[in-house]
């Protein structure tokens, strides 16, 4: 595809338009406790929901900030500029055709209906702080698998949400948890019965449209024994000259047996910041993978984690980031091994031009009673111009003899040899660019699904437009 | 004194969130535990030979420091570095200066035995090498005082090279705070090895500062940890101009319930294009209950560079030790010579072969092979 035929279908950022505000309901800018208990009342939820709710925002209001990271971004979130609470539609449709025709134009845009037609399983989407529409295949809802929104999913199966909700990130895990729990609105919720294979992933799309907007969608997925299911979410917002708040928390829980993926496309304008806590705890021969790719935002900080609880349990972690103009991507991933006979393997890559800056942040931690337990950390990370930037900050702390781990890392830039062999073979330099990007980031491209693949290489070729010289 | 004692108190305690504190808190460090004292320390005695034992040559100096020497020669050192603010804080206003003139060329490697008693002990120790010049250094750490700070400052001068090798040999009762701040100069070049096997606590901070073109930087560093032994080394290498190399290589053979803790920063400068930076960190654990942890830091703002690290923790390996004992070594021969030979894989880069023989025979006497 040509550089102008790429511009075309993709715009710079061809998510950054957005629609007129319609809200049903909008909550006054900031947080106190009257406005977690007003979403809480709003929502209709149980009182211990409500009792979580509480107790998370007074956590968040002691916690101080992180002291670690980009203290000059994080600290300069204005907390009482967002809005947390903002409804555009009056319900969760389950027909395009019953979404208000502006939020319905909005996906439309997005490809979503499309997507949806061709080759998902479900679909969720979630317009500011609510799910507008969702749908599930008949044969998966069959076969006994819940997917909601995590409202509904709350309203519907309050029991299993009840086990499970904050059981693998609890509030007091950090401030943005704490957040999270004290505000939340959205998300999906989904279980898979024993020995049920979901053989098409499920995704969920998060849009933030309006300006200054708090976006706290919470996901649990719980995949029980020798089941399995892939997760696909992707995230746009329009671009404001004033930022927007994304905080959410995933929790997956893979049973004995069981797999689940779960792959991100993150692509937030670059005015918003993007706090994310992530998490899965896997048991006896379980898998989680997280497939984790970050292209927009202002500030990301997400990693990615696994707890590998049981016996033979693994953990992938693939993820890429690309960072432009005054972006920051501080992604990574923490594995920790608590069994015997668990296996890791991390791969990050990253991507920085322009002046902007990726980090690699990662924790590796074997217990002491993890034995014969392999790690595998590679990160790679290519800077485009001497403005830009790249660390790496891995974290191993290995407390069992019978270990194996291994970790390396390098930055460089792209190779001048390579360069010139494409250019050798007919291609302009920019091409030849195009081609060595895209194939840096091949071992990610390559886990997701094709649609996804073939947007992203799109949205990477403009994106490095302008790397030469 | 005092403005070095009203420094040290102004800052405020290290954080466990910065990586250089997370395993070894300042407070537990601190002879004391008060952080902000600072107690009555004892100096160091030095003694300053050739490796044979005689004298050096007269062209080579050990002396009191003055002041500006000590404002020269301390730049390396970031004015909130707690530990080397401590540690002068601690030796006041003695320090000392071992100086070599500039072309001077050490037809045999120096020997710097350093003996701390007492149960506080410091020593300020500034280096100074001119241009030009070629020098093997031994330093010797011994003593059994219950705790030694050694803060050490320099510069290497212009097409200098410094090879030397430091062995931590402090009784197994005591506690090391080693600071150091180095600078390199165009085209000088400094390979430094340690040894640390001794002082039951240990805490090195090791700072570089590459600020010639053309520096070439090799750190080297072998721990062996037994008993209860906390090693903690952090490497900080900083690439401020473009054109140099630095390597680091540190291999850990934790057995018992000690712990080896490898941190390592490095650092390069949007201006430090071509720069060639490495970082390895190599555990090998030998009992259930050893702990490794690394953190291998890189920050790079240069776009033209080649900066990489690697890290691995592994089990002594069981063919390993069955090839040696087919051989007709017991258990205990086949362990230590491995582990011997992985300590002094360490140094394969470390090029000079008087101080590898004797670092080698420190090593096995250490490791109590019989192997000699």
């Amino acid at each position: 595809m040509g550089k102008d035929e790429a511009r075309d279908a993709v715009g710079d950022y061809r998510y950054g338009f957005h629609d007129p505000e319609n809200a049903v309901i909008r909550f006054d800018k900031g947080i106190s406790e009257q406005v977690v208990k007003d979403i809480s009342a709003l929502k209709n939820e149980p009182e211990w929901m409500t009792e979580i709710r509480i107790k998370a925002y007074r956590h968040y209001v002691k916690r101080p900030m992180p002291d670690w990271g980009n203290m000059g971004l994080l600290n300069s979130i204005d907390f009482d500029a967002v809005t947390y609470f903002l409804k555009s539609s009056s319900g969760t449709a389950k027909d395009w055709d019953d979404v208000p025709e502006d939020i319905k134009n909005t996906f439309d845009r997005l490809g979503i209906p499309d997507a949806e037609q061709k080759w998902l399983g479900g679909v969720t989407a979630q317009y500011e702080s609510e799910a507008v529409y969702h749908s599930i295949r008949e044969d998966l809802e069959n076969q006994g698998v819940l997917f909601y929104d995590m409202d509904s999913g709350l309203r519907e199966h309050e029991d299993i949400v009840r086990e499970y909700f904050c059981s693998v990130i609890p509030y007091s895990d950090n401030k943005f948890s704490a957040l999270n729990t004290a505000v939340w609105s959205g998300g999906s919720f989904i279980y898979v019965p024993k020995g049920v294979h979901v053989e098409l992933p499920v995704q969920a799309y998060f849009r933030i449209n309006s300006e200054n907007m708090g976006q706290f969608e919470r996901t649990l997925i719980i995949a029980d024994e020798d089941s399995s299911i892939q997760y696909v979410e992707g995230c746009t917002a329009p671009t404001f000259s004033t930022d927007s708040l994304h905080s959410a928390v995933v929790e997956l829980i893979a049973m004995k047996g069981a797999t689940i993926r779960y792959t991100t496309i993150q692509n937030w304008s670059t005015n918003v910041y993007n706090l994310v806590t992530k998490r899965g705890v896997a048991y006896e021969n379980a898998t989680i993978e997280w497939i984790d790719g970050n292209i927009g935002s202002k500030l990301t900080m997400k990693y990615p984690s696994v707890i590998l609880k049981g016996e033979g349990a693994h953990a992938e972690v693939i993820s890429v980031a690309y960072s432009g103009e005054g972006q920051h991507q501080d992604a990574g991933s923490k594995v920790i091994h608590l069994a015997a006979n668990t296996t890791s393997n991390v791969l990050s890559k990253s991507i920085s031009k322009n002046g902007g800056r990726s980090s690699y942040r990662g924790l590796v931690k074997v217990s002491p009673k993890a034995h014969n337990c392999k790690i595998n950390v590679v990160c790679d990370a290519l800077l485009l111009d001497e403005d830009s930037r790249s660390d790496t900050y891995p974290t191993m702390e290995i407390a069992n003899s019978s270990c194996r781990v291994e970790h390396e890392a390098s930055v460089s830039k792209v190779s001048g040899d390579q360069l010139f062999y494409l250019m050798s073979r007919g291609h302009s330099e920019a091409e030849a660019m195009g081609m060595i990007i895209n194939g840096f980031f091949e071992p990610f491209t390559r886990e997701l699904p094709m649609e996804y693949a073939v947007e992203l290489n799109r949205l990477l070729e403009i994106e490095m437009e302008g790397a030469i010289g | 004194m005092e403005k070095a004692l009203e420094h040290y108190r102004s800052l405020p305690e290290p954080k466990r969130s910065e990586h250089l504190w997370r395993y070894s808190a300042w407070r537990r460090l601190h002879p004391t535990g008060k952080v902000d004292e600072v107690p009555k320390a004892v100096s160091a005695k030095v003694v300053l030979t050739n490796l044979d034992g005689s004298a050096v040559d007269s062209a080579i100096e050990l002396r009191p420091a003055r002041g500006e020497e000590r404002r020269r020669l301390s730049a390396t050192l970031a004015e909130d570095n707690v530990a080397a603010s401590f540690c002068r804080a601690l030796c006041g206003d003695e320090s000392l200066l071992l100086s070599i003139p500039n072309s001077y060329v050490g037809e045999q490697p120096l020997s710097l035995d350093i003996t701390a008693s007492g149960h506080i002990s410091s020593l300020y120790l500034l280096f100074d090498i001119g241009t030009n010049a070629e020098v093997e250094l031994a330093i010797s750490i011994r003593g059994e005082a219950s705790w030694f700070g050694l803060l050490r400052e320099g510069n290497i001068g212009e097409n200098s090279k410094l090879n030397e090798f430091v062995h931590n040999r402090l009784d197994r009762t005591s506690t090391l705070l080693r600071c150091e701040g180095i600078e390199l100069q165009r085209d000088a070049r400094l390979l430094t090895a340690t040894l640390s096997s001794g002082a039951d606590k240990n805490k090195s901070d090791l700072r570089y500062s590459l600020t010639g073109m053309g520096a070439d930087l090799g750190v080297f560093i072998a721990v062996h940890g037994q008993g209860k032994r906390h090693d903690d080394h952090h490497i900080e290498i900083e690439h401020k101009v473009g054109n140099n190399r630095s390597q680091v290589e540190m291999h850990a053979a934790c057995d018992d319930n000690s712990r080896s803790v490898g941190t390592g920063r490095l650092l390069i400068a949007e201006s430090a294009q071509g720069a060639d930076a490495g970082q390895v960190f190599r555990n090998l654990l030998l009992s259930d209950k050893a702990r490794a942890d690394v953190i291998p830091e890189l920050e790079v703002l240069a776009d033209d560079v080649s900066a990489n690290h690697g890290a691995a923790s592994a089990p002594l390996d069981p063919e390993q030790v069955f090839y040696l004992q087919s051989r007709g070594l017991d258990k205990k021969e086949s362990r230590d010579i491995i582990v011997e030979g992985f300590l002094m894989d360490a140094f394969k880069d470390f090029k000079s072969p008087a101080l590898i023989d004797h670092l080698r025979t420190l090593l096995l006497v250490h490791l109590d092979c019989d192997l000699i």
